[in-house]
């Protein structure tokens, strides 16, 4: 890997926590929940009316005259540019054929589907309702991204749904790590989804309140949505043009449960051994992971699974490692999940703070890790370990570094 | 990829049989598929039964991506069942999976109410719920990825599963696409002037105003040829590279950048282009498709080039499945030394003549195969394979 080793350069990001890495870290740090009432669409009929999303937000002109889609896509580019402009490398990218864009989500540009059909929503589906899904709803924002730029290399999109963003960033790694591409922009992104929200509700797995990671009593996860995205260089590239690192994606993990297609194995062998994976790949110990940044949805299956997981990585240490879930705050962004949740690794290991996993009450026995409940912990964080599950049962795990290792 | 890939199992289900030997027959026939004329012609697998091939309970709830995809991973041989399953990863590629079952959710959203829709339901209107369902049937668990790029998916899953063999994710992949036909995209597309008029559109022939919309899966074994040769697995024929690119350009800069992709893939390869014996075109019909493609093999081939075959004159568009399927119609053809005629209904236009579809069959030895795809937005594919044993 010498000389391709993926450093991240910059990173964006919106969430319904903070829409630049500075407020959504303040917001990790003091406990700024992104829940409220949803006001995206009508709850009256259902058993929750909470949710995280994203507050208002503007798209330059520039950027909507090129986007292919609607509120996915742009949360999606406004992420991808806000990394591409951080990483100093915005004005090198333009006409590229050495830079890829990957994008992860769960769902896509569906929104706009789901506010079709609410204007007559005793009918049968007409073309025109549908007219927004032939439009490929799940690569539009790779395609969107890629337009923004005149990105000519790889465009890809996994769509690996509540993994997908830590699918993408995993996979536009490892696309720099061989040498295919000079940088990639990695982006997961969803949108508040109705769909999504009644499909949740309909599995009983959302809290009717707030989310509550690792805490006994938890009832499970709260919905939102948002975008992550990094700038992942090759270090030549990084070193050549004096940018500076703000960490290296030195592993990434990947499994299949081939369980069952949304519940997780119940004893997280498949979660295991992406961790496993992730950190075998990155050519250390498990004793050198300093933290672990959670799946930790707050649904009692969840993390009970993760508990285990994380048991059966880090053996009798268990009880030493940190971790925590920022889901508490951001609720559950699905595909954009796992790239805000490396954002938020990176930002950890910068500050050298654990950001805690809030809303927490009560030890459950059924997950006996160090969840640092409530309260931010300095301590240096060199590597981390950053976990994704999805419907389908695909687990993912990333393993970034410290600039300085 | 400096490694050397096998292709060792094929498993397909298609409107012209579940064999690749049935496929290519029904290619040398030149036998449009069967098409339902209802508002506009569509070409379904008639008498599907998940069951003949999956014995498990629990398939009818599923999408029929999801029983598709899983009936073609039943039909992959190859010899995988000998081997340990963990070792064993999946990429399905997909160009609608869930979208119907999303419209179907929605409906049922409103008519039933919300707190009646059906959980399983919401499962299979995730996207890579299908690749999951597989996993599940068949326990291959080192990876599992969808991978969403149009009509791009197929050839796309193939060149991720490559990636994925050669950073020792597992020891074998199986990859491919797979798309349900899906009554609610085609009739949206038809009234979007996307889909053919008439049943008897054909790729490359005037009237044809798009693709008759069909259904199927492809999947095929990957794995180093070393570890073929090991284990005493036929080779069919062998990878040797691919590239996807999204270059929208329709101008003479985009057929130059697609030429320039496309010659430095034969580099790649270590093929001149007159070492290329078989182009598989991706034309269904839809003119811009068939404009970038035929300006783009004029270009790299001129007038002189390969012979050319269009499987979907026979298959119709089978979305994520056509490019997996264009590289079993390769397979075949270098398996039989033959390059099937074209079906005798397609009569290519004049301004095609870059593209060299045969009348009669030509017989003679191919080594080489070049399948293309260049969907409507922009997305430009292509895959080199070599024959087998």
């Amino acid at each position: 890997m010498s000389g391709t080793r993926p450093w991240v350069t910059g990173i964006g990001l919106v969430t319904p926590i903070g829409a630049d890495p500075e407020t959504f870290w303040d917001s990790l740090i003091e406990g700024r929940s992104g829940a409220r009432e949803i006001r995206s669409f009508d709850t009256s009929e259902l058993p929750s009316h909470i949710g995280c999303e994203v507050e208002d937000y503007d798209v330059s002109p520039r950027i909507r005259s090129v986007m292919l889609g609607g509120r996915c896509t742009e949360l999606a580019a406004l992420a991808a540019v806000q990394a591409a402009e951080r990483s100093g490398l915005e004005h090198r990218l333009h006409g590229a054929r050495d830079v890829a864009v990957v994008v992860g989500t769960t769902m896509g540009e569906v929104v706009q589907f789901e506010q079709d059909r609410a204007k007559h929503p005793s009918d049968e589906p007409t073309p025109a309702d549908i007219r927004s899904l032939v439009h490929r709803p799940l690569d539009v924002m790779a395609r969107s991204i890629a337009r923004i730029y005149d990105l000519r290399g790889p465009v890809v999109t996994v769509p690996a749904a509540c993994a997908a963003g830590t699918y993408a960033v995993g996979m536009a790694a490892s696309l720099v790590a061989r040498g295919e591409v000079r940088a990639a922009l990695a982006v997961g992104c969803d949108a508040f989804s109705r769909l999504a929200f009644l499909g949740f509700s309909r599995m009983r797995v959302m809290s009717s309140d707030c989310c509550r990671p690792f805490s006994r009593g938890r009832k499970g996860l709260l919905l939102g949505e948002g975008a992550g995205a990094l700038v992942v260089e090759s270090e030549t590239s990084g070193r050549a043009r004096g940018a500076e690192p703000l960490g290296f994606i030195d592993g990434f993990g990947l499994s299949c449960d081939a369980h069952h297609v949304t519940g997780p194995h119940p004893q997280g062998a498949g979660a295991a051994r992406a961790m496993q994976d992730a950190i075998a790949r990155a050519r250390i110990d498990p004793s050198q992971v300093d933290y672990v940044n959670a799946h930790g949805t707050g649904t009692p299956l969840n993390d009970r699974m993760e508990s285990l997981a994380l048991r059966a990585t880090f053996g009798d240490r268990i009880g030493e490692v940190p971790v925590s879930s920022v889901k508490a705050l951001t609720g559950h962004m699905m595909g954009a999940a796992g790239a805000v949740e490396a954002v938020a690794s990176l930002l950890a290991i910068r500050h050298g703070v654990i950001p805690p996993t809030w809303n927490w009450e009560e030890a459950d026995p059924d997950c006996g890790v160090d969840c640092v409940p409530n309260a931010p912990r300095e301590q240096p964080v060199r590597r981390v370990l950053s976990n994704s599950y999805a419907f389908g049962g695909n687990n993912g795990s990333l393993l970034l570094s410290t600039p300085a290792a | 990829m400096e490694r050397a890939w096998a292709i060792t199992g094929a498993g397909l289900i298609t409107t012209a049989g579940d064999t690749p030997e049935q496929l290519f027959s029904r290619i040398l026939e030149g036998r449009p598929p069967t098409i339902e004329n209802g508002a506009f012609p569509s070409a379904a697998i008639g008498d599907f039964d998940p069951g003949k091939y999956v014995k498990r309970k629990g398939l009818k709830y599923l999408s029929r991506t999801s029983q598709l995809a899983c009936a073609a991973a039943s039909r992959i041989g190859s010899g995988l069942e000998q081997e340990r399953p963990h070792e064993i990863g999946f990429v399905l590629g997909s160009a609608w999976a869930g979208l119907d079952t999303i419209v179907n959710f929605e409906r049922r959203a409103y008519v039933d109410g919300p707190r009646f829709v059906d959980p399983g339901l919401f499962a299979e209107t995730v996207a890579n719920v299908s690749a999951g369902q597989v996993a599940i049937f068949f326990g291959w668990s080192a990876v599992n990825v969808t991978i969403a790029a149009g009509t791009a998916s197929g050839l796309e899953a193939i060149l991720t599963a490559i990636e994925f063999l050669e950073e020792d994710r597992a020891h074998a992949m199986v990859a491919g696409g797979g798309d349900g036909l899906n009554p609610h995209l085609l009739r949206t597309l038809h009234d979007e002037g996307l889909t053919a008029l008439s049943s008897a559109s054909m790729p490359y022939t005037e009237g044809a105003r798009g693709p008759i919309g069909s259904e199927g899966a492809c999947l095929f074994v990957v794995e180093s040829v070393d570890r073929a040769a090991d284990r005493g697995a036929p080779i069919l024929g062998r990878v040797r590279a691919g590239v996807s690119r999204l270059i929208e350009s329709d101008s003479d800069d985009g057929t130059a950048m697609r030429a320039t992709v496309l010659r430095e893939l034969l580099d790649r390869c270590g093929l001149a282009p007159r070492e290329v014996d078989l182009l598989v075109v991706s034309g269904n019909g839809s003119a811009r498709r068939e404009r970038t493609e035929a300006a783009v093999v004029r270009e790299v081939f001129g007038t002189d080039g390969p012979a050319a075959l269009a499987p979907k004159a026979v298959l119709g568009e089978t979305w994520a499945a056509a490019g997996p399927l264009g590289v079993v119609s390769a397979l075949e053809s270098m398996r039989h030394a033959t390059v099937p005629a074209k079906p005798p209904t397609m009569k290519p236009r004049q301004e095609y003549d870059a593209l060299h579809f045969p009348t009669e069959p030509l017989k003679r030895t191919l080594h080489h195969a070049l399948v293309l795809d260049c969907d409507e937005s922009g997305r430009f594919s292509a895959l080199v394979v070599s024959g087998g044993e």
